[in-house]
């Protein structure tokens, strides 16, 4: 039977999944560069700058040109938890109807047993 | 939900820190976020949340309980208690000899319904004849008003013929003539004779009681005159016709006919103990204590003359029930029957009786010491206690059979058992059993005043829920030594009829029968 204690990983997995793909080093494949560095900037851009006004957006550009790797990562990790925020009431479905439906197939099958 | 909303609590916070640092104007607007934040958390607690419809409990309540409606986790209990709004729906309390089932138990409910309903009125019955436990509700300041004792001196009189004539014959009915002992025939035909006769007696509207009865049935001249006053009372003609119909039937046969009613009715007839049963103007009116909220104890030791005074009691609540359940009388306050070790007073009518005071505010409470006592009344009684009583209480018992009834009364549990197996493919088995909550082994291990119970309780939201505790009964604090007996006095037989002292030839008191001659 499926517990909340099974469903943990589930639980954390986008979250963890989603910090990890941030991280990763960066590689040149020809001329294509993939990455930590390319996954970090693009939820950036699409999660976070083009909700800013353009004069504050420029502003966050600059900073964000001149800080360092662990400000980048930290800037990361906020964004991946508002998203997760957001996407938590689907995965809080998805476990609680996975622990519905096995716990109803262990009563079917008891209830076939005390048959 | 709730770590949903510490989540998004989280986020939030770091966010506006973030935006706090880089800009100062969307800080402020994070900001605005608290307050909507507050709000849902705020409906959540107020909203949401089903409201309270009563916050404080009254009743019995239990010290030292110990919550054990799952019995593999059981946890203190200090707020247990048997609540107000369920004393109504009956007590049943189940205890050997000595488990403190008098002093303990039936003291405790009796000052209880003292404490939760002290405008109401209750009738205590003793099936032991132990003076001490009257002396014991004394003793404990609860009011009693009325003392009936089918042997102490000092016994309240009563007439079992007051009322309504209808009635009386229904009461009769029952406790005279019955329903196993006899055939169809002639229980019909006693009861015939009680409808024909009965209303020529009530006709005078004098205070009539059953020594008259019997005189009327048996004695020629006492028929001849109850008919003469009848007749002077212009009572209908058709009562007259049936009433004459059967007097014209010669004495012999009309006295084979009923001759096993007369038997039964010349137990509450004859010798100076059934003089407290037959006052014209009695100190004990059964109609009154349940209307004026008395309270009255029965002191009944078991003999066969206490079980047929106790069985024309109780039929005489019952036509009190039945008045309550008509409007006939007021049910507003609740009259409790508290019946102690009762196993040898139960007749064959006394489940439709429980059933009747039931629905008429009239609550029961009744000790007995074992299953087989319930099993005398008929062989669904004890299950029918089980249904009907929301309230079991379970003292030591010593018996098997009761220790397994008392198990019953307390339920089945069920019990989950997962294992898990490192060589199965499947990996995790379950299964789930049902079994009695307790042994019968914890029954017999109860220590004097010390009891399982299983009630319902009421919570703040207005749902019910099954609570069983174990628990030991408080010692009550009583002045047995303050609590007097009431007062010696003599039975005086009162102003009535008069017809049994007129045939038996003796001197008697003002009566109506020797006026009617001399006019």
């Amino acid at each position: 039977m499926v517990t909340w204690f099974n469903m943990l990983p589930i639980l954390i997995s986008p979250v963890v999944i989603y910090v990890l793909l941030g991280t990763l080093p960066d590689m040149q494949f020809d001329d294509v560069l993939i990455g930590g560095t390319f996954v970090r900037e693009w939820c950036v851009d699409q999660f976070f700058l083009r909700f800013l006004a353009d004069d504050y957006a420029q502003s966050f550009v600059d900073w964000y040109r001149h800080s360092s790797l662990g400000n980048h990562l930290a800037v990361h990790g906020l964004i991946g938890l508002n998203l997760y925020v957001l996407f938590f009431p689907i995965i809080y479905l998805y476990a609680t109807s996975m622990i519905r439906f096995s716990k109803w197939k262990a009563k079917s099958k008891l209830t076939q047993l005390n048959r | 939900m709730n770590i949903f909303l510490a989540l998004i609590t989280v986020v939030f916070l770091v966010d506006i820190i973030f935006f706090a640092i880089f800009f100062d104007r969307y800080a402020v607007l994070g900001l605005l976020l608290l307050p909507i934040l507050a709000g849902f958390l705020y409906m959540r607690q107020h909203v949401l949340k089903p409201k309270a419809i009563r916050r404080s409990f009254v009743g019995w309540r239990l010290p030292n309980a110990i919550d054990v409606s799952i019995p593999d986790r059981p946890k203190p209990a200090p707020d247990a208690l048997i609540q107000d709004c369920f004393f109504d729906q009956g007590i049943l309390v189940i205890g050997a000899r000595g488990s403190g089932k008098t002093k303990s138990a039936n003291l405790g409910i009796l000052k209880t319904l003292d404490d939760i309903w002290p405008q109401s009125g209750f009738a205590q019955f003793d099936g032991k004849g132990d003076l001490d436990f009257y002396k014991d509700i004394v003793g404990a300041g609860i009011r009693l008003d009325r003392f009936f004792s089918s042997e102490m001196p000092y016994s309240c009189s009563t007439n079992l013929l007051e009322g309504d004539v209808h009635d009386n014959i229904d009461l009769l009915a029952n406790i005279l003539v019955g329903k196993s002992n006899n055939t169809d025939y002639y229980s019909d035909a006693q009861i015939s004779v009680l409808q024909k006769v009965m209303p020529i007696l009530f006709a005078s509207g004098e205070p009539v009681n059953l020594r008259d009865l019997y005189a009327m049935l048996t004695n020629d001249d006492a028929a001849i005159n109850v008919m003469r006053l009848a007749q002077a009372s212009n009572v209908d003609e058709s009562i007259l016709n049936f009433a004459r119909e059967y007097f014209e039937i010669p004495l012999f046969n009309r006295v084979m006919e009923i001759k096993g009613m007369l038997n039964k009715l010349f137990t509450f007839c004859s010798g100076p103990m059934a003089d407290r049963l037959n006052a014209y103007q009695p100190d004990l009116s059964i109609a009154q204590a349940v209307a004026n909220n008395e309270r009255v104890f029965f002191h009944l030791p078991l003999s066969e003359f206490s079980k047929r005074v106790a069985e024309a009691f109780t039929e005489k609540f019952e036509v009190e029930a039945s008045r309550r359940q008509k409007k006939l009388a007021s049910s507003e306050h609740p009259f409790s029957l508290s019946f102690d070790d009762w196993g040898e007073f139960i007749y064959e009518g006394f489940e439709p009786f429980a059933a009747r005071c039931r629905s008429a505010n009239m609550p029961l409470m009744f000790s007995f010491q074992s299953r087989a006592q319930l099993d005398a009344v008929n062989p669904t009684f004890a299950d029918t206690m089980d249904d009907h009583m929301t309230t079991k209480i379970v003292m030591r018992v010593n018996g098997d059979y009761t220790s397994r009834y008392a198990a019953q009364l307390m339920g089945r549990y069920d019990s989950v058992n997962a294992s898990i197996s490192e060589h199965s493919s499947e990996g995790v088995s379950m299964g789930v059993q049902s079994t009695d909550r307790f042994s019968t082994h914890d029954f017999r291990d109860l220590a004097k005043g010390e009891a399982f119970t299983s009630t319902v309780i009421e919570d703040e939201f207005g749902r019910t829920r099954n609570k069983l505790y174990r628990f030991r009964f408080p010692l009550i604090d009583t002045n047995v030594a303050n609590a007097a007996m009431p007062e010696p006095h003599p039975i005086n037989e009162g102003y009535g009829l008069g017809l049994w002292s007129h045939c038996k030839g003796e001197q008697p008191h003002h009566n109506v029968i020797l006026e009617s001659e001399a006019v």
